[in-house]
């Protein structure tokens, strides 16, 4: 009883510590994961509105960018398990009618406080260009 | 095809990565190329998997790069003693290990592997280019049938054992008649026909050739027929065969060839057909023509400029042909006296003929290509030997942990391995430069220059030297680190970088004698090529600076007459 309870206690499981702690200790991990890399940041974008398995991502992030990133399944998995080890997205259980062999994978707590954390870093970026005058719409057409 | 390729590179993944994702991997790609496919045309569809393996190979690289260094030796090691004790090393799954563990020490010393690399793709590369040339001069095959069963005939004098240039028409034409241990016997005559275009002459390299030449060389022509029977008479229609090359560049490759009429010395030929590309017999020339048997044969019996060939008859062997031949001589000394007293014949190999004088030569410098691919693998085993000094600690740990013998050497083979075929592909490339070269070179020594090229066999040829050097520089290092007495190096000096006294004893040692053998290789490979030079430059017997020869053909269309040739050739000559 004692052992199992060490064992639990002693490694470290970042999806567990980070769902508990997560929310209220963030800020300084998420510093260290940012700015995310391109092919990161969409990932996570299209897992943001629901979880998605591998092939779903590549098509989603291919739609979403109008066909300029296309994944393939070596960047893709890559990224998924650099993911996975650092606790942003875990694999979650295929929705009822869809195919059980796949498997899907969402955004943890972690994973969408980082998003949003380099969401709002870009939206940072953009502003700064607006005041230089870089963009000449005010807002709408540029993202 | 692609999706079996496209799984066993994913071999190069880390251990912990193909576990998770492999299945994934492929059932993902497999369905994105079902979609893709219906989209894209044939270089879509190679671009769509060369993408894929591209972003194999960087995320391999990738994700052996973010674990931390400190790490990744211990783990390695840690890995390596869960194969040697698990599987006993003799699986495929040991051999792929192996492979990944050479290419990721390879990529942290990128130096090393190019320096290696680079001395083994030179070596790999001259060979192959001598070897492209001696293949193609020496060791293709002829083109005439069983082309080991053909022999040249000559004439030899029995008091001097002088060999003839040839063989006369009415000596073949009797040998014919009475060698049974031959099928056949030809004669080819050195000609030349004037070809009239728009009213100039060109002369152009005829053989004028007897019945049955066709039938021994066994040649099937390129477009057309050869000579019948019956153009061998002497007042039959006359007609040609055009060789290939003249065909392609006097006659601009034209099919409708076939069935013209050329105006050949002044008469009108008519065009049979055109032989293929490889035939050169006895050498090349623009035409070959019928020869039909002639009035002054009889008493030109002495004259033995032609080339005489025959064929020997199934289950006869050149032993016993010559034998007979010498018989048929005998008996035709008493029957001539006048022109054969003297005259015995003797069958000589074709291929000894057409390459006889180049042979020797060629064999000279395969001798030295030999010597500098020698010198390649002492330098790569030194480099080798130079570094396995360096990963001492790792072998004997390796060793301590339970690897066998035999798994240190196959470690060790299969990291030179890794580097020889990096090394055949730069060799390769060497070899298609330095065709080019020999081309450009020297086509009056080389005969059939035109047909040394990079084909199978010499691929082949590079693949198995560089199979060979591999072998041969794994075998120093494979030697030295393989033995388990290396246990006290662990011991021996805390890092493995300084090593004991006796250990840099040896490595001297090694380091003099490899550059003793390579001294010794030099030396060797420059006699050779000395000796290579001295064959080329054999003395002519005559200064000839400042002299010139001269061919000049006189003909008398319609009339001839041997007088008027006379009178132009003073005439000229004054």
């Amino acid at each position: 009883m004692r052992g199992s309870l060490r064992g639990v206690y002693i490694g470290y499981n970042p999806i567990v510590f980070h769902s508990i702690y997560g929310i209220f200790l963030v800020r300084q991990p998420v510093d260290e994961l940012l700015p995310l890399t391109h092919v990161v940041y969409h990932v996570l974008l299209s897992l943001a509105p629901e979880p998605r398995h591998g092939y779903g991502i590549i098509k989603n992030v291919s739609e979403c960018t109008g066909g300029r990133l296309e994944l393939e399944a070596g960047t893709l998995y890559a990224a998924i398990r650099r993911l996975r080890n650092d606790g942003l997205i875990e694999e979650t259980p295929a929705p009822a009618d869809t195919d059980a062999r796949r498997r899907y994978y969402d955004l943890t707590g972690l994973g969408r406080v980082v998003l949003r954390a380099e969401s709002e870093r870009l939206a940072e970026l953009v502003e700064l260009a607006r005041a230089a005058r870089v963009l000449t719409v005010p807002s709408g057409g540029e993202n | 095809m692609c999706r079996g390729a496209y799984r066993r590179l994913l071999g190069l993944l880390p251990a912990d990565f193909r576990r998770q994702y492999r299945d994934e991997m492929c059932s993902v790609v497999e369905e994105h190329w079902r979609v893709v496919r219906r989209q894209v045309g044939m270089l879509g569809a190679l671009r769509f998997w060369a993408r894929q393996a591209f972003a194999v190979v960087v995320a391999a690289i990738e994700s052996r790069r973010r674990r931390p260094p400190a790490m990744a030796y211990e783990a390695s090691l840690l890995r390596l003693a869960t194969v040697q004790t698990g599987d006993g090393g003799g699986s495929m799954d040991g051999l792929v290990q192996d492979l990944r563990y050479a290419m990721r020490t390879l990529l942290k010393r990128p130096g090393f592997a190019l320096v290696t690399a680079a001395t083994l793709g030179l070596g790999i590369g001259a060979s192959t280019t001598i070897f492209s040339a001696v293949h193609a001069v020496l060791f293709r095959a002829l083109p005439y049938g069983d082309v080991d069963r053909l022999v040249a005939v000559y004439h030899e004098d029995i008091q001097t054992g002088e060999r003839g240039s040839g063989l006369s028409a009415a000596n073949a034409r009797d040998l014919m008649e009475h060698a049974d241990s031959l099928t056949a016997v030809a004669v080819a005559d050195p000609y030349s026909l004037d070809l009239e275009v728009e009213g100039r002459a060109m002369s152009l390299r005829t053989w004028s050739v007897s019945e049955g030449f066709f039938e021994i060389a066994t040649v099937t022509p390129y477009l057309g027929r050869t000579f019948a029977a019956n153009e061998y008479v002497g007042d039959s229609e006359p007609v040609v065969l055009v060789g290939y090359r003249s065909w392609l560049n006097r006659f601009g490759a034209d099919r409708e060839l076939v069935g013209r009429t050329l105006r050949l010395d002044g008469r009108p030929v008519t065009v049979v057909g055109v032989l293929p590309p490889e035939f050169k017999l006895p050498d090349e020339a623009e035409l070959w023509m019928p020869r039909a048997a002639q009035s002054h044969d009889e008493a030109n019996r002495a004259a033995d400029y032609m080339m005489g060939i025959a064929r020997l008859a199934p289950g006869s062997t050149r032993a016993q042909a010559g034998a007979e031949v010498e018989r048929i001589a005998a008996s035709l000394s008493e029957a001539y006296p006048r022109t054969n007293t003297t005259t015995t014949f003797r069958l000589v190999p074709l291929r000894e003929v057409l390459f006889g004088d180049i042979r020797a030569p060629l064999l000279v410098l395969s001798g030295a290509v030999g010597f500098v691919l020698l010198i390649t693998c002492a330098n790569v085993a030194g480099l080798m030997l130079a570094r396995g000094t360096d990963r001492r600690r790792e072998y004997a740990l390796r060793g301590d942990l339970g690897a066998s013998t035999g798994r240190l050497v196959r470690h060790i083979t299969i990291d030179s391995l890794f580097l020889a075929t990096i090394g055949c592909a730069l060799g390769i490339g060497l070899a298609y430069a330095g065709i080019q070269v020999i081309r450009s070179l020297g086509p009056d020594h080389l005969p059939r220059i035109d047909e040394i090229g990079v084909d199978g066999t010499v691929l082949a040829f590079a693949v198995a030297v560089a199979g060979l050097s591999a072998l041969l520089s794994g075998l120093a290092p494979s030697l030295r680190f393989s033995r388990p007495d290396l246990r006290g190096t662990l011991t021996d000096g805390s890092r493995g970088a300084t090593p004991g006294r006796a250990a840099l004893a040896l490595r001297n040692a090694i380091v003099v004698a490899e550059v003793g053998a390579a001294m010794v290789l030099l030396v060797g490979a420059g006699l050779l090529s000395k000796s290579f030079v001295t064959l080329l430059d054999e003395d002519l017997g005559f200064n000839p600076t400042n002299r010139l020869a001269l061919q000049v053909f006189a003909y008398g269309y319609g009339e001839d007459n041997g007088q008027t040739r006379a009178q132009f050739v003073n005439h000229a000559i004054d």
